[in-house]
């Protein structure tokens, strides 16, 4: 699935069109190079989950969790080297499908993504513009790629 | 011999005061606030049993495998506690507690923690002569990898803890049965009374030693070359503030 968008409040509400249809347990990998909007694709996914938070980038920190409508971690693995260091975060137990988990940079660690995942990729075009492809792996979006389809009309 | 017995491993968490010769007073929650229930309900253990903080002459502390964030709170708790005390600690593996508390007939027990992600952690024991021994290490299985392990070794076997209720029906086999569902996860009792007699004895651990069991490790290194920015990474990753 391949979407436009012509700016950052488009990658936003991207974000949240996503968002709309997300369920406990879906865990999303964002890859994309800096500045690309990752962090501004977790902002609207974060808002239609009901976070009334700031939400931030949790590079420096590591991870950040959120409590809206549905609890929402956001994963950063820019500052890591190993992967130890995410195991070390409790990583295993965030994907048991309390929460809905957003990973940046995810796509570096495809071998511990489960089977049923997003990948987000944000790739810069010209000036603000970006290309979002929406890669869904695994059979629980093959099965719902129905209702990514409807969602994300508006951006192809 | 007073000890102190921190349960942390599963998403409940457990406290219980003792001696060798059994326990005082034992709680437990389930909810999975491990940091809020912990030292509240050591407190609040030792004033309904008339115990002083400074009569705790031992501290007893499961290590794993199982939940990390809990694992975490309860290890960190048992330490600082230890250390503040001057007593001495000792570490137990969740699954050894399990395996003790099986209640059962049958001569071989595995003890299962839910490991998450598709997996338990196992370890099989054999009950000999009132004791309960130890077979195997402790690891991640997949439900049919378990199931197809505990039909290979044909020992009619008990199966314990959460990790073997969650995959119940994957893993019923012929040889296999269920124990009691009042045992799904370690008990603080249990684990008290498997470390008391240790520490009496003298066994402990080194306080700066002592931590969790991880069985999922990686030295794998997250590979930032693939796709070619690794060196603009690289330029800005050591700058605070940068992005």
């Amino acid at each position: 699935l391949t979407l436009r968008s012509a700016g950052p409040d488009q990658t936003r509400a991207l974000g949240e069109a996503i968002g709309s249809i997300a369920r406990l347990g879906d865990v999303l990998a964002l890859a994309g190079d800096l500045g690309a909007g990752k962090t501004t694709f977790v902002r609207g996914l974060a808002r239609s989950l009901g976070v009334t938070d700031d939400v931030t980038s949790p590079t420096f920190v590591l991870m950040k969790q959120y409590q809206g409508r549905l609890p929402l971690v956001h994963v950063d693995l820019y500052r890591m080297n190993r992967v130890q260091e995410l195991l070390d975060l409790g990583f295993d137990e965030l994907l048991d499908g309390s929460a809905i988990v957003v990973i940046e940079w995810g796509d570096m660690v495809e071998d511990l993504l489960p089977p049923d995942h997003i990948e987000v990729r944000l790739m810069i075009g010209e000036s603000s513009e970006r290309v979002v492809e929406l890669v869904p792996h695994g059979p629980a979006w093959a099965e719902r790629s129905r209702d990514l389809f409807h969602a994300t009309k508006a951006w192809t | 011999m007073l000890i102190a017995a921190i349960e942390t491993s599963t998403a409940g968490c457990a406290v219980a005061i003792g001696t060798e010769g059994g326990v005082i007073a034992a709680d437990a929650s389930d909810d999975g606030k491990h940091a809020e229930f912990l030292i509240p309900a050591l407190a609040r253990l030792c004033d309904a049993s008339g115990i002083a903080r400074g009569d705790i002459e031992g501290v007893a502390v499961d290590i794993g495998p199982g939940l990390f964030t809990g694992l975490r709170v309860g290890v960190a708790a048992a330490k600082a506690l230890a250390q503040a005390r001057s007593v001495p600690i000792l570490g137990v593996p969740s699954l050894d507690v399990l395996a003790r508390s099986a209640g059962t007939d049958s001569s071989t027990v595995c003890a299962c923690i839910d490991a998450k992600r598709g997996e338990v952690f196992a370890a099989f024991y054999r009950r000999e002569n009132g004791d309960v021994r130890r077979l195997t290490e402790f690891t991640p299985y997949s439900p049919e990898a378990l199931r197809a392990e505990i039909e290979a070794r044909r020992d009619p076997t008990t199966l314990v803890g959460e990790g073997a209720l969650r995959y119940r029906d994957l893993l019923a086999s012929d040889n296999a049965e269920f124990a009691r569902s009042s045992s799904a996860r370690p008990d603080a009792g249990v684990l008290l009374q498997i470390a008391a007699p240790r520490l009496a004895r003298g066994e402990t651990d080194r306080l700066e030693a002592l931590a969790p069991l991880y069985i999922r490790r990686s030295d794998a290194e997250i590979n930032w070359d693939r796709k070619g920015f690794a060196q603009s990474r690289a330029e800005r990753v050591k700058i605070p503030g940068e992005r």
